[in-house]
C-alpha cells in the first residue's frame, strides 16, 4: 500500500523475527513520517523493543521489510547511524566512566555531536557529569542517555521508553526537549507503554499487541474512531436500545423522566442524537475515549477469547 | 525540634520473636549453597583431586630414600624453588613431599576460589540489588554476609574431607592428611574473610574481587620472599600461606597453627560483619572519586572507548607479572646452582621447558610457559567482554552509532592481543633485569629474556583469535573457552608432573612455542600460530557481522 503523501522516514512492512519458537514479530507494519513524533505503544513483551533493534540493523530480520531514512537497516547499519540517536529501554553503561565521559563517548561516536548543547541539558536535567555511572540511580543513568542522545543534532531519533525512571519533572524536561525537536523538523520514534506521555508528546501512534500492528494512525483519527461515552437525561425513557453501535446501555427512570448512559460507536453517533431529542434531552454530555480506553479495546479486540465475552 | 507523637503503636514489632542482625542467615545460606549445588563440588573436587594426582607421582620421580635425600639437600643447599613451594620438611614420606609441592599453590587456587565465592554472594548481589530485595524480609543486617561466608566454608569443607580421606587411606599417615587438608581449608577461610572485609570497603564486586585476589597474590609473593632465606625469614608468620607451611604436615604436625587460623579467619570475619550491621546498604567505606566531566579528548571511537575501559585492568596484570618476573628473575640463579647439583630435577626442569643444556634458560622458559598462560587469560578474558557488554546491553548502544560491528569488536581484539604482549614483554623484561643484575650481564640477558617472552606472544594469540571467533560464531559457547584456557593450564604446567602423554599438551598452542634460546630459534611455528590466530579472529569478526546482537 503505497503511501504517496508525506515522506516516510520508518516504512517497515511484515516483520518477522522469531527467537527459537518464539515469535516475537508477527507480520507487524510500522509507518513514521519526516516530522512527527511518532507514538509506538504496545504492553510489556508486545515486540516494541525487537521492532527497534530490528530497524537499529541489530537483529536481522526473517521476513518483511524494514526501510530506515532512505536505506537498509541491516546493509547500511553504520551510515545510517550517523543520522540517528538511540536511547535503548535497558539502561546499562560502563561503572568505571563519569556520567560526562559516557556522555562525550557516545554522542562523539554518534553524529553531529553539539558539545555547547550538553552543558544546557546537563543543566536542565539537573545532573552531574563528574559522578560515577556505578553510583547513579536508574533516573540518572537514564539521564545520561538522553542527554547522550540530544546533544547530538540528527534527523531521527529513536527512544525506548525514555520517561522509565524519571520523576516527573524530569520527564517534562524531556517533552519540552521532544517538542523542540519537532519544532526543528526532526523526527522522534517513541515507544512506550505510559500512555499519557505518548498523548502528551504525540501526533501519530501505533499500537501492537504480540508482534503484530493493531492500529496506526493519527491520535485525533483514532479517538474518532474509538467510543464516545454518552450521559443524558430525557423526558421520556430514550429508545437506544435497537441501534446498532450502542453499548454498555445504562438507563434509569426517575419521576423526573429517565437517565442514560452508553458508550457509542463515531457511526451510531448521528442515530443517537436524534432518538435522544425525539424523547426530550434535557441535558447531555458526552466525553471522546481516552487513550486508556482505546488501548485497553484493542488489546481485547485482538484476544478472540476477550472478543467473544 | 520534633516530637515523637503520642499516639504512636507501642505494641512489640514481632510479639515473641527474636530477631537479631543474623536472623535469616540459613535460609540466605541454603539458597547460595543451592545456587552453587555444581560449583562448590565442582571446585572442592577438582582442587582436591590435584592433589591426589600429585602424590603417586612422587614415588615414580623419587622412588628410593637416596634419591629423597639427594632433593631434599639440593634444596637445601640452595633457596630457589624452596622460595615458591616453600621448605620441604619431610623429604622420606611421599605425603610429606605432596604437601611440599602443592601445598602453596593450592592455598593459593583454594584461596582465589574462596574470594570470588564470598564477592559473588556478598557485594556482588548487593551491587545488583538482590540485597535490597532479601533485606526486606525477615532478613538481619548481616546474614547475607554470613551465608556468603557459610557458602566459601562449605568449598573447603568438600576440599578438606576429600584430601584427608585420599592422602589418608593411601596410607601416608592420617595425622599429617588431617593436618594438610585442614591447614589448607583453614588457610583459605582466612581469605574469605578478607574477601568478606573486602566486600565492606568497595562499593563494586569487581573492586572487592580485585583487593581480594590482590590479598592473596600479595600473602604469596610474601610467603616467597620469606622462604628465600633458610630457615624462612619470620614474616612467614604473617602470610597465610606461610601458615599452611609451618603447619608442617606429615613432618611433626603442628596443630596451634590452624588454631592460629582459626582464630585469624574468625577475627577478620567478625570485623566484616560488624561493618556490615553499621553501614547503609549500597555503601562502602571507601568513598567512591569522582570523575572526570567530560572525556579526554582522544576519546571517541569504540577503540579508544576499549582503551578506556580496559586500561586500568591492563595495568594491574602487567604490574603484576612484572612483580612474579621481577621475583622469579631474583630466583633464576639459585635456582640453576640447585638444578645443576640433582641430575633428576634437572631432567626433570628440562622436560617442563627444554631440552637445552643451560639450565638457566630452561628455567626461564619454564616461568615463560607461565607469563603466556597469564597474557593468554587476559587476551581471553578482554574480548569476552564483548559479549559481557551484549548480554548486559551496552554493545547495542555503541552499535547504534557509526561504529560498525567489525570496529566493535575489533577494538577488544586489538586491546587483547597489545595486552598479551605488554604482559609478556614486562614478565620477561623484568627477569631478565633482575637475573641480569644479579648475574652481572645486566644488558645481554634483559634482552635475552624479553625476547625469549616474546617468543611466547603468537601461542597466546591463538587463545585471543579463538574467543573472538567463539563470540562472534557461537556465542552461546563463551563458557568453553574457559574450560580450554583451565586445560591449558592443567597441562602445561602439571602435564609433565602427572605423567599425561604428549598428545595432551600437543593439542594445546602453547606446545608449539619455540624453546629459544635454549634451542635454535624456529620462526615457523610462529608463524603458523600468528597465522592461526588471525584466521580465527577473522573468522570471529566474520560471524559478528552476520548475526543478531544480541544473539
Amino acid at each position: 500500500m503505497p503511501d504517496v503523501g508525506p515522506e516516510l522516514v520508518v516504512d517497515a512492512v511484515g516483520l518477522v523475527k522469531s527467537f527459537g519458537t518464539v515469535r516475537a514479530l508477527d507480520g507487524l507494519d510500522l509507518q513514521v513520517r519526516a516530522g512527527e513524533v511518532h507514538g509506538f505503544l504496545g504492553p510489556n513483551g508486545a515486540g516494541k523493543t525487537t521492532t527497534l533493534r530490528t530497524l537499529l540493523g541489530l537483529l536481522r530480520l526473517d521476513a518483511g521489510s524494514a526501510w530506515l531514512l532512505g536505506g537498509d537497516p541491516w546493509r547500511d547499519a553504520v551510515a545510517l547511524h550517523r543520522r540517528l540517536a538511540y536511547v535503548p529501554g535497558e539502561v546499562v553503561l560502563w561503572p568505571s566512566l563519569s556520567g560526562g565521559e559516557t556522555i562525550d563517548l557516545l554522542a562523539r561516536i554518534r553524529g553531529g555531536y553539539r558539545p555547547n548543547r550538553r552543558a544546557e541539558l546537563l543543566e536542565r536535567f539537573d545532573l552531574d557529569p563528574s559522578t560515577k555511572v556505578s553510583t547513579y540511580s536508574k533516573g540518572n543513568r537514564q539521564k545520561v542517555l538522553l542527554v547522550a542522545a540530544l546533544a547530538c543534532d540528527v534527523e531521527l531519533y529513536l527512544f525506548d521508553e525514555p520517561t522509565d525512571g524519571l520523576d516527573p519533572l524530569m520527564a517534562e524536561v524531556f517533552r519540552e526537549c521532544v517538542d523542540e525537536l519537532t519544532a526543528a523538523g526532526r523526527t522522534v520514534l517513541l515507544s512506550s507503554h505510559l500512555l499519557a506521555e505518548v498523548d502528551a508528546t504525540c501526533q501519530r501512534v501505533t499500537i501492537i499487541r504480540a508482534g503484530r500492528t493493531v492500529e496506526t494512525g493519527l491520535l485525533t483519527d483514532l479517538r474518532h474512531l474509538g467510543r464516545t461515552t454518552v450521559r443524558a437525561t430525557t423526558e421520556r425513557t430514550a429508545d437506544l436500545g435497537g441501534i446498532e453501535g450502542v453499548h454498555d446501555l445504562a438507563v434509569t427512570a426517575s419521576a423526573a423522566g429517565a437517565e442514560v448512559a452508553c458508550g457509542v460507536d463515531a457511526a451510531a453517533m448521528p442515530a443517537v442524537l436524534s432518538q435522544l431529542s425525539a424523547a426530550g434531552v434535557r441535558t447531555l454530555e458526552s466525553r471522546p475515549p481516552t487513550l486508556e480506553e482505546m488501548f485497553l479495546r484493542y488489546y481485547d479486540q485482538s484476544d478472540p477469547a476477550a472478543a467473544q465475552s | 525540634m520534633s516530637v515523637a507523637s503520642a499516639n504512636r503503636s507501642t505494641a512489640a514489632p514481632v510479639p515473641g520473636a527474636r530477631a537479631t542482625a543474623f536472623t535469616g542467615t540459613w535460609p540466605l545460606a541454603r539458597a547460595a549453597l543451592r545456587r552453587d549445588r555444581v560449583r562448590t563440588p565442582a571446585w572442592g573436587v577438582g582442587l582436591a583431586a590435584m592433589v591426589l594426582a600429585v602424590a603417586p607421582t612422587f614415588d615414580r620421580l623419587y622412588p628410593t630414600a637416596q634419591s629423597r635425600l639427594e632433593l631434599a639437600a639440593s634444596l637445601a643447599a640452595s633457596p630457589s624453588l624452596t622460595a615458591l613451594l616453600g621448605p620441604l620438611y619431610n623429604p622420606l614420606s611421599t605425603g610429606g613431599l605432596t604437601a611440599w609441592r602443592v601445598g602453596a599453590g593450592l592455598t593459593l587456587a583454594l584461596g582465589l576460589v574462596n574470594v570470588f565465592l564470598v564477592v559473588r554472594h556478598s557485594r556482588a548481589e548487593e551491587q545488583a540489588g538482590l540485597a535490597e530485595l532479601t533485606g526486606s524480609g525477615v532478613v538481619g543486617r548481616r546474614a547475607p554476609l554470613a551465608a556468603a561466608l557459610v557458602a566459601a566454608s562449605a568449598v573447603d569443607l568438600v576440599f578438606a574431607v576429600l584430601v584427608v580421606l585420599g592422602l589418608g587411606g593411601r596410607g601416608m599417615g592420617w595425622a599429617g592428611a588431617l593436618a594438610f587438608g585442614t591447614t589448607i581449608a583453614g588457610a583459605a577461610l582466612v581469605f574469605a574473610a578478607a574477601a568478606a572485609v573486602a566486600a565492606q570497603l568497595t562499593r563494586t564486586a569487581r573492586a572487592a574481587n580485585g583487593l581480594g585476589s590482590a590479598v592473596v597474590a600479595g600473602m604469596f609473593a610474601l610467603a616467597s620472599l620469606a622462604n628465600s632465606s633458610s630457615p624462612p625469614h619470620a614474616v612467614v608468620w604473617l602470610t597465610p600461606i606461610g601458615w599452611v607451611e609451618q603447619t608442617r604436615p606429615f613432618a611433626g604436625e603442628r596443630w596451634w597453627v590452624i588454631a592460629l587460623e582459626v582464630v585469624v579467619s574468625a577475627a577478620l570475619a567478625l570485623v566484616a560483619l560488624e561493618v556490615a550491621g553499621r553501614r547503609d546498604l549500597g555503601s562502602g567505606i571507601l568513598r567512591p572519586r569522582l570523575g572526570r566531566t567530560t572525556a579526554a579528548r582522544w576519546v571517541g571511537s569504540p577503540q579508544t572507548l576499549a582503551w578506556r575501559l580496559d586500561r586500568a585492568t591492563l595495568l594491574v596484570w602487567v604490574l603484576g607479572v612484572t612483580a612474579l618476573g621481577a621475583l622469579v628473575g631474583s630466583l633464576v640463579r639459585s635456582g640453576v646452582d640447585m638444578i645443576a647439583s640433582n641430575p633428576r630435577l634437572a631432567e626433570y626442569i628440562r622436560s617442563l621447558g627444554s631440552t637445552s643444556s643451560t639450565i638457566a634458560d630452561a628455567y626461564a622458559l619454564t616461568v615463560i610457559a607461565m607469563f603466556a598462560l597469564v597474557a593468554a587469560a587476559f587476551g581471553l578474558s578482554t574480548v569476552l567482554r564483548l559479549h559481557v557488554d551484549e548480554t548486559e546491553g551496552r554493545a547495542e548502544l555503541v552499535l547504534s552509532t557509526q561504529a560498525s560491528r567489525v570496529q566493535w569488536g575489533a577494538a577488544r581484539l586489538v586491546t587483547a592481543a597489545s595486552g598479551v604482549v605488554a604482559i609478556l614483554l614486562a614478565g620477561g623484561l623484568a627477569m631478565g633485569l633482575v637475573y641480569g643484575a644479579t648475574a652481572h650481564d645486566l644488558p645481554g640477558l634483559s634482552v635475552r629474556y624479553t625476547e625469549a617472552a616474546l617468543v611466547a606472544v603468537p601461542a597466546a594469540w591463538v587463545l585471543v583469535g579463538l574467543s573472538m571467533a567463539v563470540v562472534g560464531l557461537l556465542p552461546r559457547l563463551t563458557w568453553v573457552l574457559w574450560l580450554v584456557l583451565t586445560y591449558c593450564i592443567v597441562v602445561g604446567e602439571l602435564g609433565p608432573l602427572l605423567g599425561l602423554p604428549d598428545w595432551m599438551r600437543k593439542i594445546t598452542p602453547f606446545w608449539y612455542v619455540p624453546r629459544w634460546p635454549a634451542e635454535a630459534f624456529a620462526p615457523v611455528p610462529l608463524v603458523v600460530l600468528t597465522a592461526l590466530a588471525g584466521l580465527l579472529a577473522v573468522g570471529g569478526l566474520a560471524g559478528l557481522k552476520r548475526r543478531d546482537v544480541p544473539d
